[in-house]
């Protein structure tokens, strides 16, 4: 098991380092500087000497292999540099981004499996009849559904044809909560957003959910529970489920990545302060520290649940350790 | 419409014969591939009638009177002459040297000289009807709906294209070279799996100002990854077969392998794979014209279309319409790609 995981763990650490290597040479290979922005501001515009003081300072001057060894060394020790656009700490900014955008990717996870594990489950156990065929289409429909059309028809419906709930935001401005009040503001602000993502990702789940019940349900402890005259019910829930959780603990990794898609689209519709919106504004603005402690942090994050979903898939099943 | 369909059931009579007998089968016995493909070609059709369905989609008809005008208005679309722009009117007649009009639910009268489009016989233009009604410029939502459709379908069959060749090139190579070679394709592969997809494309479209051949490209090069992968699995099962050793013992190069023997054999698990990419090529297209980068402005796309209608909810159209459009292409797409997939992997349709 050990020397499963520190494999794992050494081609974690690989991915991640090519991850933001990548990204690190596109985002320099990218025509437009960051010191061009600076002289947008109408009659403050920078003078070329000025553009080249400034880029002196940040090091932007320098050779590109001398940028991004420094870089390294610099985010290898936590410090990913000074935000050209808001001279704060990079880091800071998108740590504190990250609350946010992990709060609604759990909920929408929440909503995502209190949707598609009944709708799997009651499909395999009227396998074939008109309630599977349904919930393939079902399924067929929320796969198709893309996040930004359903987040503004919500927005539509239930902010502006039946205001109950608001429309953008984490909290209510202007308002000081404490306590409970202020869980309950942000749970209402949360709704919106976590159930369009939910939804868009059910359809995937649903589906996977459904083929490795059926895969699940064909075996012989199956046969096995059934003949102890278990209801089908608990054959289902309690033998089928809990074999079918293996191979979906692997979903639910690789859909982490697909969430954080998703989530970086309706942070942006419902202005949801989280990580998706920081990098959007850092790559119009050019603003490359930003940018890059975003990607790493998101990467950071994808490639640990997935060692994560690894290591919980080791213990879930024998077999994987020993390949 | 029917007569692809009929064709392919008369195919279920004939003798065993390879991949044609195989599809003809499904057809038959998979809805979601015979209903997937019928309206995936009814799209394509309305896509590419467009110009003569609709007309132009970035003609502001009347930038006053004509703004979000909902769904099945009609108006008189007047033209004044020497280009001082349109007027759409709710009823307009001839009468002497005068055209005498309701505008704005006022009555409005001009010179007959005034009018840039009068019939022959010096009448009103025909009244025209906004099926979708239109949006804040005044431009016709259907006619920007379709033409919509050509962007979105267009630029899903060429990243699809793209990205199908590369991967069969990345996953020719890997298949053919040494292990090592195979080894370090395979680990560059998964490591552009690993990134958040949008992130990429996000990440690559702010740098190459796009238009829609940089968008085919980086959606492209964002969907190869699957199709590696499925290629070299391919080429790897294939090149132990005896068909390859004959050709090899015949003194065939390893381009001719490649090209000759291996490829095509490959190719039916890739034109499948090309065919399920297709909806969510479409909606990547979309998620970044929604986010104001994708095929520049006043090009219509739906992404775009419903970007803009975020700002004028109360018509409902302007975001409705186009999400339709294009919730309705994707399913179809999904539709074909689920029985393409029963045909690969029948595990699905018990």
């Amino acid at each position: 098991m050990g020397r499963y995981l520190l494999r794992r763990l050494a081609a974690s650490l690989l991915l991640l380092w090519l991850v933001v290597t990548v990204t690190f040479f596109l985002l320099h290979a990218a025509p437009g500087r960051p010191t061009e922005l600076l002289g947008d501001f109408g009659s403050r515009a920078l003078g070329a000497e000025q553009r080249e003081q400034i880029e002196r300072i940040y090091g932007l001057d320098r050779p590109l292999p001398e940028q991004y060894v420094r870089w390294l060394g610099a985010t290898l020790r936590g410090d990913f540099g000074t935000s050209f656009d808001q001279r704060r700490p990079a880091a800071t900014m998108v740590v504190e981004a990250l609350p946010a955008t992990l709060l609604l990717a759990l909920a929408a996870t929440l909503v995502e499996y209190a949707l598609s594990v009944p709708l799997a489950v009651w499909a395999v156990r009227r396998r074939g009849s008109a309630v599977d065929s349904t919930v393939r289409s079902v399924s067929l429909v929320f796969f198709s559904l893309p996040e930004f059309w359903l987040g503004v028809m919500a927005i539509l419906l239930f902010t502006y044809v039946w205001p109950i709930l608001p429309s953008s935001g984490m909290s209510s401005p202007g308002t000081d909560l404490t306590g409970w009040a202020r869980v309950a503001d942000v749970a209402r602000h949360l709704v919106l957003p976590a159930t369009v993502l939910g939804v868009s990702a059910a359809g995937g789940s649903l589906r996977f959910l459904r083929n490795s019940l059926l895969d699940v349900m064909g075996q012989d402890y199956i046969r096995a529970a059934r003949a102890k005259g278990l209801s089908e019910r608990r054959v289902l829930t309690v033998h089928g489920l809990r074999n079918a959780a293996v191979p979906a603990t692997q979903i639910l990794a690789l859909n982490l990545g697909a969430l954080l898609n998703g989530a970086l689209i309706v942070e942006v519709i419902f202005g949801w302060p989280g990580l998706g919106q920081v990098l959007i504004l850092a790559i119009r603005t050019n603003d490359y520290p930003v940018v890059l402690a975003a990607t790493t942090l998101s990467a950071v994050v994808v490639l640990a649940t997935n060692f994560a979903a690894d290591v919980a898939q080791a213990a879930l099943d024998p077999r994987v350790r020993h390949r | 419409m029917n007569a692809p369909l009929l064709e392919l059931e008369g195919a279920l009579d004939r003798p065993a014969r390879g991949f044609g007998r195989h599809l003809g089968h499904h057809f038959g016995r998979s809805p979601a591939l015979a209903v997937g493909s019928v309206l995936v070609v009814f799209f394509s059709l309305l896509a590419l009638a467009a110009p003569w369905l609709a007309g132009d989609p970035n003609e502001a008809f009347d930038p006053v009177a004509g703004k979000l005008l909902p769904p099945g208005s009609l108006r008189v679309p007047l033209e004044l002459a020497d280009g001082r722009g349109g007027r759409l009117v709710e009823s307009a007649e001839r009468r002497g040297d005068q055209v005498v009009a309701v505008w704005r639910g006022e009555p409005r009268s001009w010179d007959a000289a005034e009018i840039a489009n009068l019939e022959p016989d010096g009448g009103p233009p025909p009244p025209r009807r906004f099926l979708l009604g239109t949006d804040r410029f005044s431009r016709d939502v259907w006619a920007r709906v379709l033409h919509g459709g050509r962007v979105s379908l267009s630029i899903g069959l060429l990243a699809m294209l793209f990205a199908s060749l590369a991967g069969a090139l990345v996953g020719t190579v890997a298949g053919m070279a040494n292990e090592w070679v195979d080894n370090a394709l395979m680990r560059f592969t998964d490591a552009c799996l690993a990134i958040p997809r949008i992130f990429l494309l996000v990440l690559l479209v702010a740098f190459f100002r796009p238009g829609v051949v940089a968008l085919v490209l980086v959606i492209g090069a964002t969907n190869w990854m699957a199709a590696a992968r499925l290629v070299r699995a391919e080429i790897l099962s294939l090149r132990e077969r005896s068909f390859v050793a004959a050709a090899r013992g015949l003194g065939a190069g390893p381009l001719r392998l490649a090209f000759v023997h291996l490829l095509p054999n490959a190719l039916t698990p890739l034109a499948v794979y090309a065919g399920t990419i297709v909806g969510g090529v479409i909606l990547l297209e979309s998620a970044l014209s929604f986010l104001g980068l994708g095929v520049p402005q006043p090009t219509p796309s739906w992404g775009a279309m419903l970007d803009e209608g975020g700002d004028h909810l109360g018509a409902w159209w302007l975001t409705t319409m186009p999400g339709l459009a294009l919730v309705a292409t994707v399913i179809a797409f999904n539709l074909l790609s689920d029985g393409l997939r029963d045909l690969l992997d029948p595990r699905d349709r018990r």
